[in-house]
């Protein structure tokens, strides 16, 4: 909203402070002044001339030479005007002062120049080049501003000449959508009255004259009391609909209003003064001359003063005559009852609408309208009569002649609010952290526009009407008084507080302790994507079903929710192989599905929100021929981020994915946590092209479950170890975990057997040595009870190889 | 040669044996133990010499003196040898380029969202506070109801929301986390909310319709808009390692009462005006408030035993602060060019 600062100064005498103290008082205190508009200041060098002499620019067909009264000095200015004549009062652009050219672009500074070959000192200016097309249309681009009809002497700056020198503040409308009050420019200066503790004029209009001439028909019927809880209409004759005179324009279009005629802006201006939106009909279009506050009761077609035709839902309020609908209640009004210059009799609408229902309508429509948007705030149904009052006032000042044709139809449906609320000295005191005096306390309130009472410590505030929706508990008293007061007035203290036990916050403890494995020595980057899908991605890996669907999605590509982190991670994989060959990547987050979860949707307990697990998913990017040490490391990096917090594993191959190969499942002794693997070649496809792509994830939540960070001392060994490498060449199909396995119990003194290699032979070796692959392992002996002789071990490891030769047909190197 | 002569030999080498180990149990630095090589077992040395002359000796004696000489020579080149590894070898060490650059370890990067939430998880730790995770799919109720925000209340309107299918929505804040945490944890109560959240709204370098919060609530008896400011100076101080001047001025939010806006003096200009406070001195930092006594009653705490406060911070402006960050796409791009630069 635009508050102007020349208004405010009309109703509070203000101490001798800048604009950007006023400003400052009102971010400080109420509400957010966002920017301060000097009105003057673009129009720095522009004065009023007048034209004492045009003569023809010799080389021009279409340029004059003109001799210009500026007052100080006679100047010779070069002008194509249209509309040029002797005499005439025009806008001077003097050299230096700053111009936009032909209405367009940044403004820039003009400077003495020959225009064929003629000198010209200045310019003279078209209303758009001097930035007031707005308040002065021009008819074509060579139209200059006239000046002639306006009273204006020659030489004085052109500001101080129309009157614009005011200050313009934008205040931020978001901080203020819990203060209806505010929405006019008359509660602001209550603020800024309170805040410097100064007058505030009241704002009086004159009561509404009786009837003036003969009495016109209306009858008002207000069907639903509830949403249209006060209405009060009042019919205007011999109006004569004119251009507003000059100020009147002006102090709108500072608001951002253009005007439109007197009526209208009339009824535009008490809306900006009070915050109470007006309407006016034309009283032709009120031919059954009943007004009947209604719902649309079924789907109608609405054309609106705007341009647009509205499908209006069946309970849209609305202001109908008879069959006709003249109005969507508090938002718009229709083509059909438009005020003209052929109006000769209006009736104005002054009225309050439950804002809820105005909102709704509002969404529906998708419209909102300066009127609407104070409507939804819940306004003060007090300023019904006094905006009437105040317009009609306005009205028979501006369009003279006009004559009061009615009485002023009412109807009050409200019940009278002004709340009582109770607070404590000790409540308020304890809330700031500080004791304020009661004297500054009720003062501040009574600046505010309460009613104070104080006894025995509490004080008893009565709330003003037009706070009445927002002041309802001392909590809303303690915000008034401390704002006044000066937030930044209270002394800080760091709270006092009950000591309690520390949480065991498991959870975060995990978190970071995979993230340091992770982004340590293991290599890999955390990167965080979008918790909706990646579109492509899941439907190349088959995650694309159960999913969450976006009702408004941003764009197509955005809407479902994730089901797995991998899709996403192999995107950005992709994005990153434009850069490194190859990668580690993983991300912690939550993934979506249908099925219920573990959050309520309330505080019932009774349904559930859909299922959304933290998981911790990497995908690692290798070259194709770096596979099998990538994979082992994958599979190692699984284990090692599982040890850490202390839970057994074992591997199992799974089919749970169709699009990996390898694909293990991670399982501890109470089931599956996650899953490893390799994306098969032909679905990674040609974006992973000699690339090896591999990837794992685990359920976030079941680690935190069977995380266990307690440690028990093992005590070091008493007696040496020995440790024998055995290598052996076996069929390339046998496995390891077959080796491994067949070995287990082969001897209590066998403490651990390690793979250290693998080795398969290239091709050409392959033929003469058949489909083989050597293998080689430690294996360590060790015995609690006393030092291990040779001879000992070697009797195992005999038994060892008869071992693998019986299942194997192992070969011992 | 002489039997006499082949005692001479023999006692000659043990007595150069028997020397030489008196003299190296003496030595007490490299240089002296160095000359002791050269005098015994340089070319020119004693030991050498010794060994030259046990050639002339006797045919058939010479394989037991030989032996002799050659244990005693090892015995020497063993004991040189642990002598030189007290006092450090320098002898036997490879030439290299010590020039070389250290091997760069692949190591991994935390993204710096995570960076500066473990640094204010850290600090808000420090004071007591337990950090939690809540939904981000969730419910109206929480979202907005259960924080003051009825369903036509216009601040609705501030939060551009995004509607799943099923009515739920993807949380506009991190704030519905109170609520949540007052029903399980009650009161008193310290603890912040990092998350995720969501608004409906086109992306460009400074809007995205992702970015990252944290939320903070702390309730107990008697907690004051004093107290709110001086755990959020204390808070800034730590982040930004500076003193940092705030103030306070009304802001509203439907789930606090008062509702403020903390600004931070301007760090880049330090007050005086400049392009990143849009020449006002001031940045907007952190929306925060005194609980609404409707919040903490839909948490099930009694307002009239209990008060307190409740803080946003928003996680990815900091971020983007601290690093100067210019476009925050870039904090989800998953783009390695970013991420490795942390």
């Amino acid at each position: 909203m635009l508050l102007s600062l020349n208004f405010i100064k009309q109703y509070v005498k203000l101490p001798d402070v800048k604009p950007a103290d006023v400003a400052l008082a009102l971010t400080m205190s109420t509400v957010e002044v966002e920017s301060i508009t000097d009105q003057a200041a673009h129009l720095e060098g522009i004065v009023v001339g007048r034209v004492l002499e045009i003569v023809k620019h010799p080389q021009a067909d279409r340029l004059w030479i003109c001799r210009v009264d500026v007052k100080s000095e006679e100047l010779q200015v070069i002008c194509g005007g249209s509309n040029l004549s002797k005499g005439m009062y025009v806008a001077v652009a003097k050299v230096g002062s700053k111009v936009r050219w032909h209405g367009k672009g940044e403004p820039i500074v003009l400077e003495a120049a020959k225009i064929r070959g003629v000198e010209s000192h200045g310019m003279i200016a078209s209303s758009n080049e001097i930035g007031l097309a707005n308040l002065f249309p021009a008819g074509d681009d060579h139209e200059i501003l006239d000046l002639s009809p306006y009273r204006v002497r020659v030489g004085d700056p052109l500001s101080k000449a129309l009157g614009l020198s005011d200050t313009i503040f934008e205040i931020d409308n978001k901080s203020m959508t819990h203060r209806p009050d505010l929405w006019g420019q008359y509660g602001l200066a209550r603020e800024l009255a309170a805040i410097y503790d100064t007058k505030l004029k009241p704002m009086k209009s004159a009561p509404i004259p009786e009837l003036e001439g003969p009495q016109l028909q209306l009858s008002l019927t207000v069907k639903d009391a509830k949403l249209c809880p006060r209405y009060a209409a009042l019919i205007l004759d011999n109006v004569i609909v004119g251009p507003s005179p000059w100020w009147l324009r002006r102090d709108l279009e500072a608001a951002g209003i253009h005007s439109v005629n007197v009526i209208v802006d009339c009824t535009n201006y008490v809306m900006l003064v009070l915050g109470q939106p007006l309407h006016a009909f034309d009283y032709q279009s009120v031919p059954h001359q009943a007004i009947t506050v209604e719902p649309a009761g079924e789907k109608i077609s609405f054309a609106a003063l705007n341009g647009k035709t509205y499908e209006l839902p069946p309970e849209t309020l609305c202001i109908k005559d008879g069959a006709q609908t003249l109005a969507i209640a508090g938002i718009i009004g229709g083509t059909e009852s438009l005020i003209t210059d052929k109006t000769k009799t209006i009736v104005i609408e002054s009225a309050h609408f439950n804002a809820s229902a105005i909102r709704k309508t509002e969404m529906a429509l998708g419209l909102r309208t300066e009127a609407s948007s104070r409507f939804e705030k819940k306004l003060d149904p007090v300023l019904v009569p006094q905006a009437l009052g105040m317009v009609v006032e306005l009205i028979r000042q501006l369009a003279p002649g006009t004559q009061v044709a009615s009485r002023v139809y009412e109807v009050d449906h409200r019940s009278p609010e002004r709340p009582v609320i109770q607070i404590e000295k000790k409540f308020l005191d304890k809330r700031l952290g500080t004791e304020l005096d009661s004297k500054e306390v009720v003062s501040i309130l009574k600046r505010l526009s309460f009613e104070v009472g104080v006894k025995r410590g509490t004080y008893t505030v009565t709330v003003p009407s037009f706070r009445a929706r927002d002041v309802v508990a001392p909590e809303d008293l303690v915000e008034e008084v401390a704002r006044i007061h000066g937030y930044n007035a209270i002394p800080w203290a760091l709270p006092t507080v009950t000591l309690a036990q520390p949480a065991r916050m498991l959870a975060s403890r995990v978190e970071r302790e995979m993230k340091i494995a992770l982004t340590g020595d293991f290599g890999y980057s955390e990167i965080y994507t979008y918790s909706f899908a990646d579109m492509l991605w899941s439907d190349t890996l088959g995650f694309n079903r159960n999913r969450l669907t976006v009702a408004n999605a941003l764009t197509p590509e955005h809407q479902y929710l994730r089901s797995s982190l991998l899709p996403s991670l192999i995107a950005r994989a992709v994005d990153n192989l434009r850069w490194y060959p190859s990668f580690k990547l993983f991300e912690l987050g939550r993934v979506f599905s249908k099925q219920a979860g573990e959050f309520a949707t309330d505080a019932s307990n009774t349904s559930f929100l859909p299922s959304q697990p933290i998981m911790l998913a990497g995908v690692v990017v290798a070259p194709k021929q770096e596979l099998e040490t990538a994979y082992a490391s994958v599979k190692g990096e699984a284990t090692e981020l599982l040890r850490i917090l202390n839970i057994a594993v074992s591997f199992k191959e799974s089919k749970q994915y169709g699009f990996a190969s390898p694909c293990f499942e991670v399982r501890t002794q109470s089931g599956s946590v996650g899953f490893f693997g390799v994306v098969k070649p032909e679905i990674a496809g040609n974006d992973f092209k000699n690339k090896a792509v591999l990837w794992w994830e685990l359920q976030f939540g079941e680690l935190v479950k069977f995380a266990d960070f307690s440690k028990t001392y093992e005590p070091l060994l008493k007696f040496p170890s020995i440790i024998r490498d055995i290598s052996i060449l076996v069929d390339t199909k046998t496995t390891w975990a077959a080796i491994d396995k067949s070995l287990q119990n082969v001897s209590p003194l066998v403490r651990s057997i390690e793979l250290f290699d693998v080795y398969s032979f290239s091709k050409a070796t392959k033929e003469s040595m058949g489909s083989k692959k050597s293998v080689a392992f430690s294996i360590t002996f060790v015995s609690d009870e006393r030092t291990l002789a040779s001879k000992e071990v070697d009797v195992v490891i005999d038994k060892i190889k008869k071992i693998l030769a019986d299942k194997f047909e192992a070969i011992v190197r | 040669m002489l039997p006499n002569k082949l005692n001479d030999m023999q006692d000659k080498l043990e007595q150069i044996k028997k020397e030489f180990i008196e003299s190296i149990h003496r030595m007490t630095n490299r240089a002296g133990l160095e000359e002791l090589v050269t005098k015994y077992v340089g070319r020119k040395g004693i030991l050498t010499q010794a060994m030259r002359q046990v050639k002339e000796i006797a045919h058939e004696e010479r394989p037991r003196i030989g032996k002799l000489a050659n244990d005693i020579r090892e015995e020497v080149e063993r004991m040189v040898k642990t002598a030189r590894q007290k006092f450090g070898d320098t002898a036997e060490a490879v030439v290299f380029d010590a020039t070389v650059p250290g091997e760069r370890k692949n190591l991994g990067h935390v993204h710096p969202l995570t960076i500066i939430q473990y640094q204010l998880e850290d600090i808000f730790r420090q004071m007591g506070f337990m950090v939690l995770d809540g939904p981000e799919v969730e419910s109206e109720y929480y979202n907005f109801t259960a924080l003051n925000i009825p369903a036509d209340h216009p601040a609705r309107d501030t939060q551009d929301t995004f509607w799943l299918r099923d009515g739920n929505l993807l949380r506009t804040h991190t704030s519905p986390v109170q609520v949540r945490a007052l029903q399980k944890h009650g009161a008193p109560f310290r603890g912040i909310v990092p998350g995720r959240v969501f608004r409906y709204e086109a992306t460009d370098a400074s809007h995205e319709h992702t970015f990252h919060q944290m939320e903070g609530l702390m309730v107990d008896r008697d907690i004051s808009i004093g107290n709110l400011v001086a755990v959020m100076k204390a808070l800034l101080q730590n982040i930004f390692n500076t003193t940092v001047d705030v103030r306070l001025r009304p802001g509203f939010f439907p789930f606090v009462e008062p509702g403020f806006e903390l600004d931070i003096k301007c760090l880049i200009c330090h007050g005086t005006g400049c392009p990143v406070c849009k020449r006002t001195g001031w940045v907007e930092l952190i929306p925060c408030g005194l609980v609404h006594p409707a919040v903490l009653r839909a948490g099930n705490v009694d307002p009239e035993i209990f008060s307190g406060f409740a803080f946003g911070l928003g996680l990815s402006r900091l971020v983007m602060m601290k690093y100067g960050i210019d476009d925050i796409r870039l904090l989800m791009s998953g783009d390695l060019r970013f991420i490795n630069q942390f």
